[in-house]
């Protein structure tokens, strides 16, 4: 028996050892006699393209298929036959197969032995590449090149007034419909302002255009539309429509443990889009930045700031915890993945992640080809609130107002070769104290015992190093040399150098020099002074201390002033409070508490009972014959973002999409569905093929902004065309792939997708266009027969009513209340505020803070949107929302009658009336023109002036004063004009 | 039966009846549509309203509902936790749910669900909505469609520690039926409440008359626009705003339970362990019992976190230890107050998962669609009575299958509505909860 088996096993071997030999003709003969009989004996039943329902979307009867794998994942690893899915079937491990008996040990063997061998297939060359029927062809329209047609004839020849205006009767013609009427001036103005600035017209400028629009309709809309392009405010609103696309928040959101982690300097990225639009970046530009804006030459420090801060669209994405999460990195890349997709191209790769999808053109493989791009690419999301569970802390983009340094750093990493008379020249400055630090020192106290060498003097780690002054000195000064050998982001506090304290003391009187750790990001590498619990005040440097590197500190302190030279260049200056008292003592590489040590070495200590002067200080530096440090400029700001990994790597399949199971490796690219749907050899030329030396950010940026690429246009047509028409020509402006809706107007679509290109992706020309046209300027009202003929309004022979967004509510009552700042709000509530907050947020937690500016610069906050917009559909910034909810709840109704800042509105607008010198009825006059740019009527002035009086005798028990009721009378009737549909609704 | 028509007589109390004829002259389509399906001649009404337990994540029903011991020499999936008989029926329950258990007469157990898709979102979509790609009316939305409401001064579907809006959508029904969420999804339902329900500025008397004059505005810019349903939405929903101002506080308020009342509802017990978020799910409970009482017609009530890929037990176990007692003493409650016979309680999760092997050392389960457990009670429904079954692996259901349509048109059914009559024009075609497809009412679960 025994004797049997190890026969076998030696066969084996034998063979094994014969086939690696063996040409591709005797490789393809074994695969012919060996494997194939067995697949389709065994397994075509349920895993061909004959199958009747084909077991676990798996194809075995192509060698595609059989690479491709199915909802499981690849089922083979050439080369790797216990890691292949199909051999661990095959032993019936996990999976069974076949299921209704294992196959014989030797046929099983058979499959080892001809996935050692590289699992050579010769049926590539017979299978043709997946194909789509016929109906599967039409749900992959959006893959297909653009078709610019000729414009379809129409009857009525005197209605078009731009060709688009062309498609739109042309579909309408064939239906039998005819468009209704075009908007009257006001309601024309009313919407061109909402549409181009998310603001209402004030009523003189309402009567300002309407004469114009009766004397020249067209010069007169051409007017108002080129001044609302051109105005700052233009921005404000499109830029908004593009956060709901990218997925803007500016906290982390739940990370699933009920941790929300701010991102302090995410505004950075909203004011990137805003200025972007005011400035009418070409949309192929504006992509490119967001992708790969670090890799892009800039002219100027401002321009280099930009596009590093525009690639923050990469890095802003809501987290899930990296605590016991093996996958937090793929999760992040996986986000990446999907924004570009989807916000880009409109497609949902997502499902690829894990398995590939049966009627979906993107297979497994081309989501770990982008995979391969983002896992090279290094994410700079910042501290995330400090805590590790929620993510790993990050550098980010710092922003110079210069152009850094390019004088190269000097290399500090060996110990430092004094000249011999240095100890003297330290010497004759006349410190109090000062110990080489080469042999054991004897005025120190040091515990447990360091060592001490010649070369590299004393070695510490976890060592107390203590002393005293022996007299007062309220101004003194220290100087050393230290290595840290600890990484800048794996403590809080990397390590404390220096202080002088009352040792033990928790309140921690004093000066304390350290290097930050995680704890702050904005910190972390560089040097701080920090003056104890009581007064909480420091300052920091800007140098990253690089570890490994020796580094020479001088530290004065005079009076209430302090500086700090690093390495011969002064890194700290500025005024800090002394706290240290009487105390004269001082501990060394450690807190006074013994907090944070310092794991490296030190050398050359030296005391000083004064304030060196800064000649002095430098001397102490210069003596020593080591290079001085290069002062780069400070850093004015950060900005979260992504850069190149240092080296970049193709990603593998991850098997169920974890990480636990990895398959083959799939070179960096782009998507393959166009070549293998529609033959376009262009998608996949050598123009995107990626450098081994490159993340593949820059091709992908060039290869999503083709000119000719099938999705890119189409896609932000339809956005714009969404935003101006209340829906898209495509319902599902998220979704252009199998399962979204079809365009309603093909041809339109791929006419305004041209024109955008030709017109040099400029997205205020597209605009200018579309509200020009004259389908944009409909009337909203039309008879019930075309109404009843098309309810959702599809054809456009209408304009579609629509409710204002949260934003455009906020900010038209802010504006005639008159309580509107219209400039742009710097910064955000949160700018400084690197911390989890409670999640969902109480009131104590309520980050938000009032302002008057426009909405778009509340404090996004995931999980916990501002108080004024909540109510109404706000998207949630953890996925992207090309177009929002629109849904009508009570709640929103009890916004409008109760919350405090539609009372606080009304309450203001009432005061402003309050003072003017008017009667009743001109008041009422004023406020329904003021409100609802328009003049009342004598009915409704009539029972307006009945509910003012009224209500002013129903509160006259409550307010006896007349002056505060009347006030409060006209706050509730100011309100009540507020909570009208006439005012949320635009025609 | 409340009428649509009924409703808008009612609001418009107060300002003048006539400003809302034409109104109701435009809404008579929609009201003649809605009377047609009203069928209760056919069908027994035998609930009045639903409570639907939401478990989102997919729960794992080999270690709850669906005993799967080990059968044969060669280890395979099934239940990895301790199952026992329980009641006079012997309803088979895991130790996972111990007060769950002591109800077990009270279960009607549905052990061969299955649905289409193994991803959440779609499946979530589809348990809601019966569609899995589209926005469509939610369930709640639907029934309340059906139904009207039994309180006019409250909502007809309350959706407590809400999911995502597209859940509880009324899509392209009148935008009335939409669900009030109260608390976002995994939101601390101790500090969730309607936000702005309450304001002092104004007398109330005199807030009524400042709606009012709004609701006035709203009529006249209303009947130039004829037809559009959006603004006529908006006008019922500030009406039933205004009537929620008085009601909602007061239930709210949890503040006049007894303590052994918040103790059996383990009011304020908040387990954060993996996936299991920390919602107070017995204030949830206590709630929609409460709001059953004040006559919401459907209210929803969500724990997520029951997809527990990594750590399967200990966080299975913390999921169970959140939702058992509470549920306990929601059936408890509603049988002693005479609330169960006509409230159905649905239990369940967008789909379920496949079961561990219990000697392999493997703690992580995947989703699994093509075999599942609900479980309803109240209602009209059998009790502690098993229906169909999934095979020896759990994998997949085998006998008695029922798809979320068939569970749809079974729900319809109980609260006397036909899932073929019940149905709403729109874009040109007749939509129906329960989809274009063949559904079928599962009458064997009909006591």
């Amino acid at each position: 028996m025994h004797r049997i088996q190890l026969t076998s096993v030696l066969l084996v071997f034998a063979s094994l050892a014969s086939l690696k030999t063996l040409r591709a003709d005797e490789q393809q003969l074994f695969f012919e006699s060996k494997i194939r009989p067995v697949l389709i004996e065994h397994c075509y039943k349920c895993h061909s393209g004959d199958s009747e329902n084909i077991g676990g979307g798996l194809l075995i009867d192509s060698r595609d298929g059989i690479l491709s794998g199915g909802q499981s994942g690849p089922v083979l690893l050439s080369g790797r036959p216990d890691e292949s899915l199909i051999i661990q079937a095959l032993r019936y491990e996990d999976l069974e197969m076949p299921p209704d008996a294992p196959l014989p040990e030797k046929v099983i063997n058979d499959f080892v032995k001809w996935i050692s061998l590289g699992a050579s297939d010769p049926r590539m060359i017979e299978v043709p590449p997946k194909t789509f029927g016929n109906s599967e062809n039409e749900a992959l329209w959006s893959f297909h090149p653009r078709q610019v047609l000729s414009l379809p004839p129409v009857k009525d020849s005197s209605w078009p007034r731009d060709a688009m205006d062309q498609f739109v009767l042309s579909r309408l013609e064939e239906t039998g419909l005819t468009p209704t009427h075009d908007a009257d001036p006001r309601s024309l103005l009313r919407r061109l302002y909402y549409d181009l600035i998310g603001l209402p017209p004030t009523l003189e400028q309402v009567e300002t255009f309407v004469p114009d629009y009766q004397r020249n309709a067209s010069t007169a809309i051409v007017s108002v539309v080129d001044s609302l392009l051109a105005s700052p405010q233009f921005g404000v609103r499109w830029g908004r429509h593009w956060l709901d696309v990218a997925r803007f928040g500016e906290s982390n959101g739940d990370d699933g443990l009920g941790r929300n982690a701010t991102f302090p300097h995410a505004w950075r990225y909203r004011d990137y889009v805003v200025d972007a639009f005011n400035k009418d970046l070409p949309y192929d530009r504006f992509l490119t930045e967001q992708i790969a804006g670090d890799l892009l030459p800039a002219e100027t420090a401002q321009q280099r700031n930009q596009q590093l801060t525009a690639t923050g669209f990469l890095a802003i994405s809501s987290k899930p915890a990296a605590a016991m999460n093996s996958d937090f990195a793929m999760d992040v890349v996986d986000d990446q993945i999907n924004v570009v997709c989807t916000a880009v191209l409109g497609l949902s790769v997502a499902c690829a992640r894990c398995h590939d999808h049966k009627h979906d053109p993107i297979p497994t493989r081309d989501y770990y080809a982008l995979a391969g791009i983002f896992s090279s690419t290094e994410t700079l999301y910042g501290a995330a609130g400090n805590e590790k569970l929620t993510a790993p802390p990050t550098p980010l983009h710092e922003l110079h107002s210069t152009f850094t340094s390019q004088e190269p750093r000097p290399d500090r990493s060996s110990p430092p070769k004094f000249p011999a008379n240095y100890s003297q020249e330290i010497d004759a400055l006349e410190p109090v104290l000062h110990e080489k630090l080469d042999i054991a020192p004897e005025r120190l106290l040091v515990q447990p015992h360091a060592r001490y060498t010649e070369n590299e003097f004393a070695l510490l780690k976890d060592t107390t190093i203590t002393g005293s002054f022996g007299a007062a000195a309220d101004s003194y000064s220290v100087a050393f040399w230290f290595r840290n050998l600890a990484k800048n982001n794996a403590k809080p506090i990397t390590a404390y150098l220096f202080s002088r304290a009352a040792l033990e003391n928790k309140e921690l009187p004093g000066d304390h020099l350290g290097i930050g750790g995680n704890h702050d990001s904005e910190r972390t590498g560089k040097l701080f002074v920090f003056n104890g619990n009581s007064s909480k005040k420091s300052i920091a440097g800007t140098t990253v201390i690089a570890p490994q590197s020796w580094n020479h500190i001088v530290f004065v302190r005079q009076g209430k002033q302090t500086k700090v030279f690093l390495n011969g260049q002064l890194e700290i200056e500025g005024e800090l409070p002394p706290t240290f008292g009487n105390s004269l003592e001082f501990s060394l590489a450690i807190r006074s508490d013994k907090f944070a040590p310092l794991e490296g070495n030190l050398a050359e200590f030296s005391l000083f009972a004064r304030a060196i002067s800064d000649e002095d200080a430098l001397h102490l530096h210069s003596a020593s014959g080591q290079p001085r440090g290069v002062r780069p400029s400070p850093a004015q700001g950060y900005a979260m973002g992504v850069r190149e990994k240092a080296k970049p790597a193709d990603s593998k399949v991850h098997i169920n999409g974890l990480g636990s199971k990895l398959g083959d490796s799939v070179p960096r690219g782009m998507l393959s569905a166009y070549r293998s749907v529609i033959g376009d050899e262009n998608s996949t030329s050598d123009e995107f093929r990626i450098h081994e030396k490159s993340s593949g950010r820059l091709e992908l940026t060039q290869w999503v902004t083709r000119a000719d690429h099938p999705q890119t246009a189409r896609v932000m047509v339809n956005r714009v065309w969404l935003h101006l028409f209340g829906q898209g020509i495509v319902a599902t402006p998220d979704d252009f792939g199998v399962y979204g809706s079809r365009p309603s107007h093909p041809e339109l679509l791929d006419h305004l997708a041209e024109r955008f290109v030709q017109d040099g992706w400029s997205i205020k020309k597209l605009i200018r266009a579309i509200v020009l046209s004259r389908t944009y300027q409909l009337s909203s009202q039309c008879d019930l027969q075309l109404q009843s003929a098309d309810p959702d309004n599809r054809l456009l022979a209408r304009h579609s009513r629509r409710r204002l967004d949260a934003e455009s509510l906020r900010d038209s009552m802010l504006q005639v209340c008159g309580n509107i700042d219209y400039a742009p709000q710097l910064g955000s509530a949160i700018d400084k505020k690197d911390q989890l907050i409670s999640w969902p947020p109480g009131e104590a937690t309520d980050l938000h803070r009032e302002s008057n500016h426009r909405s778009l610069y509340l404090c996004r906050l995931r999980h916990a949107p501002p108080k004024e917009l909540a109510a109404f559909d706000l998207p949630t910034g953890v996925e992207v929302m090309g177009n929002r909810d629109r849904t009508t709840l009570p709640t929103q109704a009890l916004f409008l009658l109760n919350s405090d800042f539609v009372i606080r509105q009304a309450q203001h607008l009432a005061e402003r009336v309050h003072l003017l010198p008017l009667d009743d009825e001109e008041r009422v006059k004023l406020l329904i023109s003021v409100t609802l740019q328009r003049h009342s009527g004598a009915a409704e002035i009539a029972r307006s002036l009945a509910y003012i009086r009224s209500t002013d005798e129903a509160l006259a028990d409550e307010i006896t004063e007349p002056s505060q009721r009347h006030l409060r009378v006209w706050a509730s009737y100011s309100q009540g004009l507020l909570a009208t549909n006439e005012f949320r609704y635009v025609d | 039966m409340t009428t649509r028509r009924r409703m808008l007589q009612t609001a418009s109390c107060g300002f003048g009846y006539l400003a809302l004829q034409s109104l109701v002259q435009q809404s008579q389509a929609a009201t003649v549509e809605r009377d047609a399906v009203d069928t209760t001649a056919a069908i027994p009404t035998r609930a009045k309203r639903v409570i639907f337990l939401c478990m989102s994540g997919g729960p794992a029903q080999m270690d709850t509902f669906d005993y799967k011991p080990q059968v044969g020499k060669k280890s395979h999936p099934g239940s990895v936790f301790k199952f026992d008989q329980h009641g006079e029926s012997g309803l088979w329950i895991s130790e996972l749910m111990p007060e769950t258990a002591k109800h077990a007469d009270r279960l009607c157990v549905i052990n061969g669900m299955h649905a289409d898709t193994g991803n959440h979102a779609q499946s979530f979509l589809q348990l809601h909505t019966g569609e899995r790609l589209r926005k469509r009316p939610s369930m709640g939305s639907w029934i309340s469609y059906g139904l009207g409401t039994e309180n006019e001064d409250l909502p007809s579907f309350i959706s407590l520690n809400a999911s995502k809006p597209s859940v509880y959508s009324a899509a392209f029904l009148p935008t009335e039926f939409t669900g009030t969420p109260i608390g976002t999804n995994g939101e601390d339902m101790s500090l969730a409440t309607i936000r702005d329900i309450a304001a002092a500025h104004l007398p109330q008397h005199v807030k009524r008359d400042q709606l009012d004059l709004v609701q006035l505005m709203n009529h006249e810019h209303l009947a130039s626009r004829a037809g559009d349903a959006e603004l006529e939405g908006v006008i019922e929903s500030m009406e039933l705003a205004f009537r929620m101002q008085s009601v909602a506080p007061e239930l709210l308020d949890l503040s006049h339970e007894t303590e052994s009342t918040l103790q059996r509802y383990r009011v304020g017990k908040k387990l954060s362990i993996g996936t299991c978020r920390p919602t107070d799910f017995g204030r949830q409970c206590l709630l929609a019992r409460r709001f059953a009482e004040a006559g919401v017609r459907f209210i929803e009530v969500n724990h997520g976190g029951w997809d527990q890929h990594k750590d399967h037990r200990r966080d299975l176990k913390a999921n169970c230890e959140t939702v058992d007692a509470p549920i306990a003493a929601l059936l408890q409650d509603l049988a002693a107050r005479g609330l169960l016979e006509d409230t159905l309680l649905v239990w369940g999760g967008e789909f379920g998962r496949p079961g561990l092997t219990p000697d392999n050392g493997k703690d992580e389960s995947g989703h699994n669609e093509k075999g599942f457990t609900f479980w309803l009670a109240g209602g009209g429904v059998k009790v502690g009575y098993a229906h169909g079954r999934t095979d020896e692996t759990g994998a997949r259901a085998v006998e008695g299958k029922v798809h979320f349509r068939d569970l749809h048109a079974t729900i319809l059914h109980l609260l006397g509505l036909n899932h073929e009559r019940l149905s709403f024009q729109h874009e040109g075609r007749n939509h129906r909860l329960t989809g274009p497809e063949e559904a079928n009412v599962v009458s064997e679960l009909f006591a």
